[in-house]
């Protein structure tokens, strides 16, 4: 099922970490024929046991679109059902469906069982033999201070899990310039201080950094950045979701990379591939939570 | 015409236009820099413009000889201060003498300070901003994008001034009625989200007629503005959706971030020109590419024989 090669290296990458079989994926009605395909995949796989969360029709049609007998629990509609699992905790991890991911976080951000953390989004992506996090393209417009804090923690524990040792961060911006009229570097530049003195851990973060000086050796040396972090990031935090949304669709379209989006923060981790996403980025999300949970 | 669809499109149709009715003539201030004539003599040389060098005379003199800059594509005119070989750049733009302006070796803000001096008559009611455009190898037609160089970030007196700079370049490319999206991260319209209401109201009010000569919509999401094959899946109707011509951004960030993803990491071919003005003023940067320093005196070219009126509305 995985045809493009930056998706296999991404399936091969994803595949050698260690994760816990069967675990208990939920599934919203996915009216993609990609995404049923790829719940087949992982059961077939062993990584997971899906558990369909809706009404009786959203049963039949699941069943009907997947040839897959799933374990399911019933209420109403999808997003109580939704409620019901997390509560009860009948579920290790959740596979977005097609439902406008609007409302799918609208409702879990109400639930005090579910918002345990800081919700973010966070995309692993393979392209050009360069495999990198990306953060966030779905749950936060304009993060405050406080916010992006907690986003780079978020990206930097699953960096840590899919072995990047040290994640090496990057603070997206337009300039590298410092200056009180552009917030967003002002917050990057208090983040950095933080990460100097040690408040991430091991992990190496700089900002604010142009994309050319995060990703690109030749322009971190053209510029004299002088930074561990400059031309080698392997996690890219945007400035606010426009750029992180746009940027993960550049990306994927037109770049031709291979992703896997997981949301991160909550009491259990959701596969988010994004609309425009191959199946093989449904399957390579699906191994990533499942890694993660 | 034909719509161009590539950057070496665009540079071939510059060269056809200087054949047809003659080289246009490129005013530079601050002339005195190695890169601005490097980049000038290449253009010189495929054929379709010629420089007018204004500056300090002998420092522009022994660059011009390093390069070997062919004589007849060039001339010099001393002056050593920035400001007023801006002002001089501008004042050869007004009287036709130039079609288009580069920036040499002098701040960005003193050139285009001068270049919206009211007396000079380069101002056309509309604010300055930055057009990229992109040659992708994954896209059958090039994409512009604005504003990722110039304005913080687009208000409700701004946006339809970015759009209608960038439609005109769209125009000047061969494309009659460019379609143009209005980036948000998502596709719906969430009142709670100032940004997305006032890019809704936006793109009703330009189907209404406020934006001629031009398709636009928005909220869209990057993927539902450029890629085709999105379209089966979305759950709603957009002439602009998986076609866009043009995608104008919310922030300075998103345009800066997204034009360097797409060269860095797919290998699109770049081109910039800053517009709103009378005629298009051509900008490089140090760090581009020798051909895409290219690609943006050609875009700049056919920008400014439009403007001309050499090339057909």
């Amino acid at each position: 099922m995985i045809e493009s090669v930056n998706a296999k290296a991404l399936n091969d990458f994803l595949s050698i970490l260690p994760k816990r079989n069967h675990i208990r994926l939920g599934i919203l009605l996915p009216s993609l024929p990609d995404a049923a395909n790829a719940i087949k995949a992982a059961v077939k796989q062993e990584w997971i046991v899906p558990v369909l969360l809706g009404n009786k029709k959203d049963q039949e049609l699941f069943s009907y679109l997947s040839g897959v007998d799933a374990e399911s629990i019933t209420a109403e509609n999808a997003l109580q059902a939704l409620e019901i699992a997390i509560n009860e905790e009948k579920i290790q991890a959740l596979l977005r469906g097609e439902a406008g991911v609007h409302n799918l976080f609208a409702t879990l951000l109400r639930m005090p069982s579910f918002r345990i953390g800081w919700i973010s989004q966070v995309a692993l992506l393979h392209l050009n033999s360069r495999t990198f996090l990306l953060s966030d393209a779905a749950v936060t417009l304009l993060p405050t201070l406080e916010q992006k804090v907690k986003i780079v923690e978020n990206a930097i524990r699953v960096a840590r899990v899919i072995g990047f040792d040290p994640p090496k961060v990057a603070l997206l911006a337009a300039v590298e310039t410092i200056s009180t009229d552009i917030p967003v570097g002002m917050h990057d530049a208090i983040l950095a201080k933080m990460s100097e003195r040690g408040q991430f851990g091991n992990a190496l973060l700089e900002g604010p950094l142009a994309l050319d000086l995060a990703i690109s050796e030749d322009a971190a040396k053209k510029k004299k950045v002088k930074s561990p972090v400059a031309g080698n990031a392997n996690v890219l935090i945007a400035p606010n979701l426009e750029v992180g949304n746009g940027l993960y669709k550049a990306l994927i379209t037109l770049a031709g990379a291979a992703s896997a989006s997981v949301v991160v923060g909550g009491s259990i981790p959701i596969a988010l591939p994004s609309r425009s996403d191959s199946i093989e980025a449904f399957i390579n999300s699906i191994l990533l939570t499942s890694i993660l949970s | 015409m034909p719509p161009l669809r590539t950057l070496d499109e665009v540079r071939s149709f510059a060269i056809r236009i200087a054949e047809h009715s003659g080289r246009l003539k490129v005013a530079v201030p601050a002339a005195n820099d190695d890169d601005v004539i490097g980049a000038l003599k290449e253009a010189a040389i495929e054929g379709f413009i010629e420089a007018i060098l204004i500056g300090p005379k002998s420092d522009i003199q022994s660059l011009t000889e390093q390069v070997d800059f062919p004589k007849d594509r060039y001339e010099i005119i001393h002056e050593t201060d920035v400001k007023a070989a801006a002002n001089l750049a501008c004042k050869l733009a007004q009287n036709g003498t130039a079609q288009l302006i580069m920036k040499g070796n002098l701040p960005t803000g003193t050139l285009l300070k001068a270049v919206l001096t009211k007396e000079y008559g380069l101002r056309t009611g509309r604010i300055l901003s930055h057009v990229a455009v992109l040659s992708i190898p994954r896209l059958p037609r090039l994409l512009g994008i604005t504003d990722g160089g110039m304005l913080p970030a687009p208000d409700e007196i701004t946006r339809p001034q970015v759009v209608e700079n960038a439609v005109q370049v769209f125009h000047a490319l061969g494309i009659q009625k460019p379609k143009v999206a209005l980036l948000s991260a998502t596709d719906d319209v969430v009142p709670g989200v100032p940004v997305t209401r006032d890019l809704a109201a936006f793109a009703k009010g330009a189907e209404r007629g406020a934006i001629k000569n031009a398709i636009v919509d928005g909220p869209l999401a990057f993927d539902s503005a450029v890629w085709a094959p999105i379209t089966g899946r979305l759950l709603f109707r957009s002439p602009v959706a998986g076609a866009a011509d043009i995608v104008v951004v919310g922030s300075f960030e998103a345009g800066n971030i997204i034009v360097k993803a797409l060269y860095l990491l797919a290998d699109a071919g770049m081109a910039g020109v800053i517009c709103g003005a009378k005629v298009p003023v051509a900008l490089v940067s140090r760090s581009d590419t020798a051909q895409n320093k290219m690609y943006s005196l050609a875009l700049a070219t056919v920008v400014a024989a439009y403007a001309d009126g050499r090339i057909g509305a």
